[in-house]
């Protein structure tokens, strides 16, 4: 019997032919098993929770039909006390139908037969893994043809020189050597550092100053964590076209207070500075609310049996924040550094909504003095401006060692203290 | 007493936060209510003004705004919808049959949505 048997009526067909090859043998030692088996692949029971028996009901007539075959067939040995396990010994039956521990009742009940039979491989339940890989296959196309593959494919243009149109011409390291000698883009990364550190840091520190502010207090959180959790799930467009708004040189509000003020105004958005300065402020302005949320939560979780014993203990607000709040903090702490530092090099919106992106001239590098310009938007720029596909791809893969290296020092940084 | 000075102080810090969180959706209107002269005059105006129709009629005759919202509308229902239906379809059949296959399948599913949320600012999920 080499081929695996799937069904019932297989198994009970082999053992049809095995009865006519081999007289005295039949397929099991006694129907019963079978009915069990049967009502056991039906997921339900013949005795209730009481100790009653279950009759008239569909799964016990479908594996009462089931269990009756073998007899018709005439391949049930009819064997009704507990010597089947001499039977398999002596060849009158051909297999059994149990639980696993019966492998070693054979075992030991027919040493003369050791190594010459073997326990069948799960046929499967009424439903076998066809059904549930069916179930699942349309995550993984979509994983597959949306991730994988583009993936795959921006690694093999890396090293690649491509117009987006012609035949794709394989070019080695080119590319790479290339972007080590590429003036732009060292700018472009000492800009995504620049803005990334002056986005998140402030931006962690006022997450946490918030989220203790509204932890300290009962009233109104519910008001203060829409309000804070809003700019999070704005369009980054909008907020983009609003922040270029705000401090723009002439009509821009920034300006006009610092005016009303007496202060100097500043030419905001065509300093090499305080065009970082401007795209680190949006970012801040929208991601400070939502990592308060998440701090939040953290902080709730914290139990309060903690700050009680500290104040007994004569400690003061800042020392509990410091002890007791940080401390018990710092797996979400990690978090958000982890997702802030992967989001914050990828800044792409910001200056490519904030510095004409619609110009003709040189469009998408990142405004005055491209110094806006970060690794992404050099990317896109490279990518759909200049139409090269493979530059782009060495820029975008470089961005991921980047972003893989920061990230990896975030990690040790922050996880190693939890030890 | 000191401790409800205290709580006031907190809730007006806590106050100037929603301020700032909210002032650019706040000002967003005000703008949406002013005509463009006002709206480049020195200092701003910073109050609602009278032109919102005025403003609502010349953006409905510049732009397909109920196509452009329809179209929004679709990719979000569908997106929803394909979502929901897939990813419960999967998470279904990952919660209740146990293999091997499937264990490597879950794993490559989380790295995904890993690789999912570091892309969360990247153009095209950046609705995240």
């Amino acid at each position: 019997m080499g081929a695996q048997l799937k069904t019932w009526d297989e198994y009970f067909a082999a053992g049809v032919e095995l009865h006519k090859a081999i007289p005295k043998t039949y397929l099991i030692d006694n129907a019963s098993d079978i009915f069990t088996a049967v009502v056991g692949q039906s997921g339900q029971r013949f005795i209730s929770s009481g100790g009653a028996f279950i009759g008239d009901q569909d799964h016990i007539r479908a594996a009462w039909e089931t269990a009756g075959k073998p007899i018709t067939l005439g391949i049930d040995a009819k064997i009704n006390d507990n010597s089947w396990n001499g039977n398999i010994s002596n060849g009158t039956v051909g297999s059994v139908i149990g639980a696993a521990w019966h492998a070693l009742d054979i075992e030991q009940a027919a040493p003369n037969l050791s190594g010459t039979w073997r326990v069948a491989p799960n046929a499967g339940g009424p439903s076998d893994n066809g059904g549930s890989f069916l179930a699942i296959s349309p995550f993984y196309v979509i994983f597959l043809v949306f991730l994988l593959i583009p993936i795959v494919f921006s690694l093999y243009l890396a090293f690649a020189s491509w117009d987006g149109l012609g035949a794709i011409k394989f070019v080695g390291l080119e590319q790479f050597r290339f972007l080590v000698k590429d003036p732009t883009f060292w700018l472009a990364l000492r800009n995504t550092l620049i803005i990334w550190v002056l986005s998140t840091v402030p931006m962690l520190f006022m997450s946490l100053v918030i989220a203790s502010l509204v932890n300290s207090t009962k009233r109104f959180t519910a008001f203060y964590r829409v309000a804070f959790f809003i700019p999070s799930a704005t369009s980054i467009v909008a907020i983009a076209l609003f922040f270029s708004a705000i401090f723009s040189e002439n009509y821009g509000l920034v300006n006009v207070v610092l005016h009303a003020m007496h202060l100097p105004t500043v030419d905001w958005l065509s300093d090499s500075w305080t065009i970082k300065i401007v795209i680190a402020v949006l970012m801040t302005w929208q991601w400070t609310g939502y990592n308060a949320i998440i701090y939040l939560a953290g902080m709730q979780a914290i139990p309060p049996e903690l700050y009680e014993a500290a104040r007994v203990d004569g400690a003061g607000a800042i020392r509990m924040f410091f002890s007791i709040t940080i401390p018990l903090l710092r797996p979400i702490i990690l978090f958000t550094v982890i997702i802030s530092t992967v989001t914050g090099l990828q800044s792409f919106t910001e200056p490519q909504v904030l510095f004409g992106s619609a110009a003709s001239i040189n469009p998408n590098s990142g405004g005055p003095v491209q110094a806006g310009l970060t690794l992404i938007l050099y990317f896109y720029h490279q990518a759909f401006d200049n139409n090269d596909f493979g530059y782009a791809a060495a820029i975008a893969w470089a961005a991921f060692l980047v972003i893989l290296l920061f990230t990896a020092i975030n990690w040790r940084l922050v996880a190693r203290k939890e030890q | 007493m000191s401790k409800r000075v205290k709580g006031i102080l907190l809730h007006c810090v806590l106050l100037l936060c929603v301020l700032i969180s909210l002032f650019p959706f706040y000002w967003t209107v005000v703008l949406a209510t002013n005509s463009t002269a006002d709206v480049y005059k020195d200092p701003p105006k910073l109050v609602f003004g009278t032109e919102l129709l005025v403003n609502i009629r010349n953006m409905l005759s510049n732009i397909d705004f109920f196509g452009s919202m329809f179209n929004t509308l679709i990719v979000a229902v569908g997106t929803t919808a394909l979502v929901l239906f897939l990813d419960s379809l999967a998470a279904f059949t990952f919660a209740k049959y146990e293999s091997p296959a499937r264990r490597r399948c879950s794993d490559c599913c989380c790295s995904r949505s890993c690789c999912r949320c570091s892309s969360r600012s990247s153009p095209s999920s950046r609705s995240w």
